[in-house]
């Protein structure tokens, strides 16, 4: 697992770690969907220790996005650095996500 | 070469300027001559006068200091009378080297050999006849030849004197009358050049300001509109010239005037037609301003659009991937199903050969208990035979009980026989009683197995059924999973494609937006390039309005000059 969740009331903080690649990424959605659909919609996602992430991670970012923002909760991205940031910056999702 | 007017003026004034320094280069002439004059009597008349007085002079000290020597015999007088000499002769050399005339020379030659043969006469006779002692030889030499040379050296010397004072005042008299005459001939010249200028001067701007005269008239006829007018050339000089010009002038200015007179006809209608064209374009302009505003903000909401895209794609492309990561998992999976099924398969092959089996031995079990049945009626029968003689014994041993008891002692021994025949036949029959009773219990479970086995055949029929069903549900299990780990390879291979690969859909994602961007940049510089054209336009618009104006200005202006013959 290179993500884990702290589960605190409707609030999640979630820690992702080392290089996310596909399953990596099918695992997070499922886990994080999950925690959503349970009501926990205000997410803070801490990137300061990820390395590399490709389209299927920042794809899965955006669906939590979206879907958090469905149930009138938020995403904030802290800590994006590297490699990461500038996928971020490279595709424009820096206008799309609450980077912190 | 043409005599050009500032020629003839150099002439004029070279005119006066040569009455004028004629009469100057003699004036000056005659002061240097009077300069001359004086400067000689300064630097040699007069002190050729005083070398003569001099030489006067030193002649009577040499005679003195010789007659004091004569006299009192002492040697400062001979000495002084030797410096006298000496610095006679050197002035004597002196007068004869400067003598300039021959007159002047011969009088000095004539003093210096009257003054060289005095001194021989005391060197060589009077003094060396004084100093031997002879001295009335000496009083002798000096009175009879000494004392007339002297006499002749004064005469002379007087005459010279006399000489050089007559030079002197004819030297004098000429300066001044010189000098008069330089004096007279400045003021003439002085005079005679004024007058000559003044006439030469009233003639010359006479010959130049008729003809500028006659073309000031023109002139202010001209500027008073009329270009017809024309000066007459009389003349090669720069009033010809002048005269020349004006007429080419006027000439050009006609052409000129005529040429705006068409050109301001031609401009107002130019400007009017381009302030028309002006309003057109910047009517123009305007709808394009608004169309490429429109652009921009279309542009602004493709970018958004672009987002919301870009989101989607990227939202597909992790979804894609995530599937495929499923898809081959599921493969994964579905392999181990095959295998299971497979498994299965072989497993229900053996329940159905296990089954079939338990038919069979079912069939055959069926045969055996109705066999089983069939063996226990023969044991009943047999058993009933067997009760039967069990009876029968037990009578015969209560007759043999009874007859031994008849026979007393003796038969006491048989009756214990017959008591255990009795005995025994008691035995047989409640073991026949039992017998019968296991012969019936054996024949209803016999028949309740024959029932059961019919059951159990029922079930094993239905059994087989169900397991043969079960075959063919693995069967189509097996199938189906196969069909799905095709499908499943094909949404590998779906998935495969690289349009779905990471970097593929950053690139495709960071193109279209940095084209859009590019795109609504240049919409907005397009936007604002318009606005330009559109002020310049507008300044193009009241540059034309001007240009009419000042066409029907040119032409009012032009109006007043008269061109037409």
């Amino acid at each position: 697992m290179k993500h884990s969740i702290k589960v605190s009331g409707n609030q999640a903080m979630i820690f992702l770690k080392d290089k996310i690649y596909v399953s990596d990424a099918s695992l997070l959605r499922d886990d994080i969907l999950l925690i959503i659909d349970q009501g926990i919609t205000d997410l803070k996602m801490d990137l300061s220790g990820l390395t590399y992430i490709d389209s299927s991670g920042l794809g899965t970012l955006v669906t939590i996005n979206k879907r958090t923002k469905e149930k009138s909760g938020r995403l904030v991205l802290t800590g994006a650095q590297g490699l990461p940031m500038d996928l971020i910056k490279r595709t424009r999702l820096d206008k799309v996500f609450n980077i912190e | 070469m043409k005599i050009t007017l500032a020629r003839k003026m150099v002439a004029y004034f070279l005119l006066v300027i040569l009455v004028a320094v004629a009469g100057f280069a003699y004036t000056i002439y005659m002061s240097n001559k009077a300069q001359v004059s004086v400067e000689n009597l300064k630097g040699y008349e007069n002190p050729r006068l005083e070398k003569i007085n001099d030489i006067a002079y030193n002649a009577l000290g040499e005679s003195y200091n010789i007659k004091a020597y004569l006299l009192y015999g002492t040697d400062q007088y001979l000495a002084e009378y030797r410096r006298l000499a000496e610095a006679n002769a050197k002035l004597e050399d002196e007068l004869v080297k400067e003598a300039r005339t021959e007159e002047a020379r011969v009088l000095a030659v004539n003093i210096k050999a009257l003054n060289d043969q005095y001194s021989k006469g005391d060197e060589d006779k009077l003094i060396p006849l004084w100093q031997q002692g002879n001295k009335d030889a000496a009083m002798d030499v000096a009175t009879k030849e000494l004392a007339p040379l002297a006499t002749q050296l004064i005469a002379k010397v007087n005459e010279t004197k006399t000489s050089q004072k007559n030079e002197i005042n004819q030297a004098m008299n000429d300066t001044d009358n010189v000098t008069k005459l330089a004096k007279e001939v400045a003021i003439i010249s002085a005079v005679l050049a004024a007058m000559l200028g003044i006439i030469i001067g009233l003639y010359a701007a006479q010959k130049i300001t008729a003809p500028i005269k006659a073309l000031q008239k023109l002139m202010a006829q001209a500027s008073k509109g009329n270009l017809l007018v024309k000066a007459a050339v009389q003349t090669q000089d720069e009033i010809g010239q002048l005269c020349e010009s004006f007429n080419t002038m006027i000439a050009s200015q006609l052409e000129i005037v005529k040429a705006v007179k068409n050109s301001s006809e031609e401009l107002t209608a130019a400007s009017q037609a381009m302030a028309a064209s002006s309003t057109e374009v910047s009517a123009a302009t305007t709808v394009i301003s608004t169309k490429t505003q429109s652009v921009a903000l279309s542009m602004e909401e493709a970018s958004n659009s672009s987002m919301e895209t870009s989101q989607v794609l990227i939202e597909l492309s992790a979804l894609i991937q995530i599937a495929k990561d499923k898809a081959v998992s599921a493969g994964l999976k579905s392999e181990s199903s095959i295998n299971a099924a497979t498994e299965g398969k072989a497993t229900v092959n053996v329940v159905m050969q296990s089954m079939n089996t338990i038919y069979n031995k079912t069939r055959e079990a069926e045969k055996v208990i109705t066999l089983l049945s069939e063996y226990s009626q023969q044991i009943g029968m047999i058993n009933e035979t067997i009760t039967g003689i069990a009876k029968q014994t037990n009578l015969l041993a209560l007759n043999a009980a009874i007859e031994a008891a008849r026979a007393g002692e003796s038969g006491r021994g048989f009756a214990v026989v017959a008591e255990e025949v009795r005995k025994l036949a008691e035995q047989s029959n409640a073991e026949a009683s039992n017998i019968s009773q296991l012969i019936f219990k054996i024949t209803e479970n016999t028949d309740s197995a024959v029932v059961a086995m019919k059951h159990s055949l029922a079930e094993v029929e239905v059994g087989v059924e169900e397991v043969n069903k079960a075959g063919k549900s693995l069967e189509n299990i097996l199938s189906a999973v196969a069909e799905t780990v095709n499908d499943i390879d094909g949404i590998a291979k779906v998935t495969d494609d690289e349009v779905a690969s990471s970097d593929k859909i950053v690139q495709l994602i960071e193109v279209v937006a940095e084209d859009i961007e590019g795109t609504s940049r240049e919409a907005l510089d397009v936007s604002a390039a318009i606005e330009e054209t559109s002020a310049i336009i507008e300044t193009v618009a009241a540059s034309a309005e001007q240009a009419s104006a000042m066409a029907q200005n040119l032409h009012d202006l032009i109006s007043r000059f008269n061109v037409e013959e």
